[in-house]
């Protein structure tokens, strides 16, 4: 084999040495990778720092918890936008609940005309039509006739049926139409009627509400406004039709006696209709002037059990000594429940983030550390 | 720029870390040229590639600088970065760069190296690996030794054989050369 006389040890070499001499007077590529890199890491500074990254732990953590709560809040039978509990609103079970919270019905305002400003709407205190024609009243000419019907449950029927006889107030010509127990003795129901003043109509409602559970209310006003003004007419018309018969006996003197007779026949007539017409219109005016408050009281099924007294400040220590004891079992419970139903979350959540931290420092220590070429 | 410019390596990564662009501008000015050079020579003279290569180089000391743990120079991680990027595009499609040198380059180059560079491509990738960094102008056999994570009595062993594989490859290239003629 013919050996490479024209290239000795010293031309290979300086020729290798040619093949892998420097290029390039100044560094330019340094400077293209800096603006690459600042083009792709322009958020990265972000992430990098501490109070991003506990940010989008932070993040992950509520929405892996987020997504529990939906899963037990469905396998529980809620609906998702229901309290964390999961149950829905049910409705009232009595009317009475209703009344408990709802504000006071003014029947007086809204008969005075007031009704925008005082008729809840959800209070079926009063005919709709009635109130309807009430409030487009003039206030200053409705002469209106009140009435209320209430149910109460009372766990002592007779002490809430003295009381409910002490709400008339007889000095300012209140009374009690109409009063009866029933039941035998504990009575297990009683009826009264109370007439109480117009002024005073909203007020006694609401003390009767005090003394129990009110189980139905009902309240109407009968606009008698036209009667009474009819009444009034009519009154004032037969008074001077009396007026006229008296006039003509007294002028009349030599008239003949069955003439007379026949007058003074119909002056008798005449009368006993303004008598009529005079008490009918008290009547409408007393009606106008009081109220009629009709209440039924009725025994509550099951009295509430007052709770055990307690003796002393020794015992109370104990008792919220084991209440709180309580408190924390429950606590201890339902944290063991959560962590237990939502094991495969934290699972997977444990060991993404692991995998995730152990990925990137063996992909930085890898990056730092390049690997000797293979030979 | 006298202070910084006779700071060390590791120190200037440090501070190009701490936020001074400027301490990587001194690296490149000390390693850029050197590591073009050297990864013009392992891809066969393709200029465009070895740029491609440095470069990549560079994005890897900007993302990675803060990793550094200095269990080797900055200088050998430099140098190993560049030898892996081109051994892997080496290896892409076939295992073979394509051959097209890039013709500035090799107007640059004379009769010697040509022939060199010639018989290069007919060796293996370890033994054209072990010529180009022992004969680098910017490494010692130490620091190649170093790069290839073997002793330097090994590289000088090596070194040996590769030189030997390069003289055959060398007279076969010049034998074939001369048959062409004839």
């Amino acid at each position: 084999m013919k050996e490479v006389n024209d290239m000795d040890n010293d031309q290979i070499a300086a020729a290798l040495e040619r093949l892998t001499q420097p290029v390039g007077a100044e560094p330019v590529l340094y400077k293209r990778a800096l603006e690459a890199q600042t083009r792709t890491m322009k958020f990265a500074p972000l992430i990098r720092t501490p109070a991003m990254r506990i940010g989008v732990a932070a993040m992950l953590v509520l929405s892996a918890g987020a997504a529990w709560m939906t899963w037990r809040t469905m396998e529980r039978g809620g609906t998702v936008g229901s309290p964390v509990y999961g149950f829905a609103a049910k409705p009232s079970a009595s009317p009475s609940a209703e009344y408990a919270n709802a504000p006071e019905f003014d029947l007086n305002g809204v008969l005075k005309g007031d009704a925008e400003h005082k008729m809840p709407g959800y209070r079926r205190a009063a005919d709709d039509a009635t109130l309807k024609g009430l409030a487009t009243a003039d206030r200053s000419d409705r002469q209106v006739v009140r009435k209320a019907v209430m149910e109460l449950q009372i766990a002592d029927v007779r002490a809430g049926y003295m009381k409910a006889l002490l709400l008339a107030s007889e000095a300012s010509g209140e009374f009690v139409q109409e009063s009866a127990l029933a039941g035998g003795d504990p009575p297990t129901s009683a009826n009264l009627t109370l007439r109480v003043t117009t002024a005073r109509l909203s007020t006694v409602l609401q003390q009767l509400r005090e003394l129990g559970k009110v189980t139905s209310e009902t309240s109407t006003g009968e606009d008698v406004t036209d009667r009474l003004v009819d009444l009034g007419a009519r009154l004032r018309n037969e008074e001077r039709v009396e007026k006229e018969m008296l006039d003509l006996l007294e002028k009349r003197k030599d008239s003949q006696l069955k003439d007379v007779l026949d007058v003074r026949d119909r002056l008798g007539q005449v009368r006993g209709v303004i008598e009529q017409l005079r008490a009918q219109q008290a009547a409408a005016e007393k009606s106008v002037a009081l109220a009629t408050i009709l209440v039924v009281i009725r025994a509550a099924p099951e009295a509430p059990k007052p709770p055990p007294p307690i003796a002393g400040f020794g015992e109370r220590l104990q008792i919220a000594a084991m209440d709180g004891l309580h408190s924390a079992g429950d606590s201890v419970i339902g944290l063991s429940r959560g962590a237990i139903a939502g094991l495969p979350w934290w699972t997977g959540l444990t060991l993404c983030g692991f995998g995730v931290v152990a990925l990137r420092r063996r992909m930085l220590k890898q990056a730092a550390r390049e690997p000797a070429p293979a030979m | 720029m006298d202070d910084i410019s006779t700071t060390s390596d590791e120190e200037l990564l440090r501070q190009f870390c701490g936020g001074k662009q400027e301490a990587l501008g001194v690296l490149a000015q000390r390693y850029e040229a050197l590591l073009l050079g050297l990864a013009s020579g392992l891809l066969s003279g393709r200029g465009d590639l070895a740029a491609d290569v440095v470069q990549d180089c560079w994005v890897r000391v900007i993302k990675y600088g803060r990793s550094f743990d200095e269990r080797s120079t900055l200088r050998t991680w430099l140098y190993r970065m560049v030898v892996n990027r081109c051994h892997d595009l080496r290896n892409v499609n076939g295992k073979k760069l394509p051959a097209t040198v890039n013709e500035s380059t090799e107007s640059l180059e004379d009769e010697d190296a040509r022939r060199v560079r010639a018989a290069m491509d007919e060796l293996d990738d370890r033994v054209r690996l072990i010529l180009m960094l022992c004969f680098h102008r910017g490494l010692t056999h130490e620091q190649a030794a170093a790069v290839l994570e073997i002793p330097v009595g090994t590289l000088k062993s090596r070194l040996h054989s590769a030189m030997n594989e390069l003289r055959a490859a060398l007279t076969e290239h010049t034998e074939q050369a001369k048959r062409g003629e004839s």
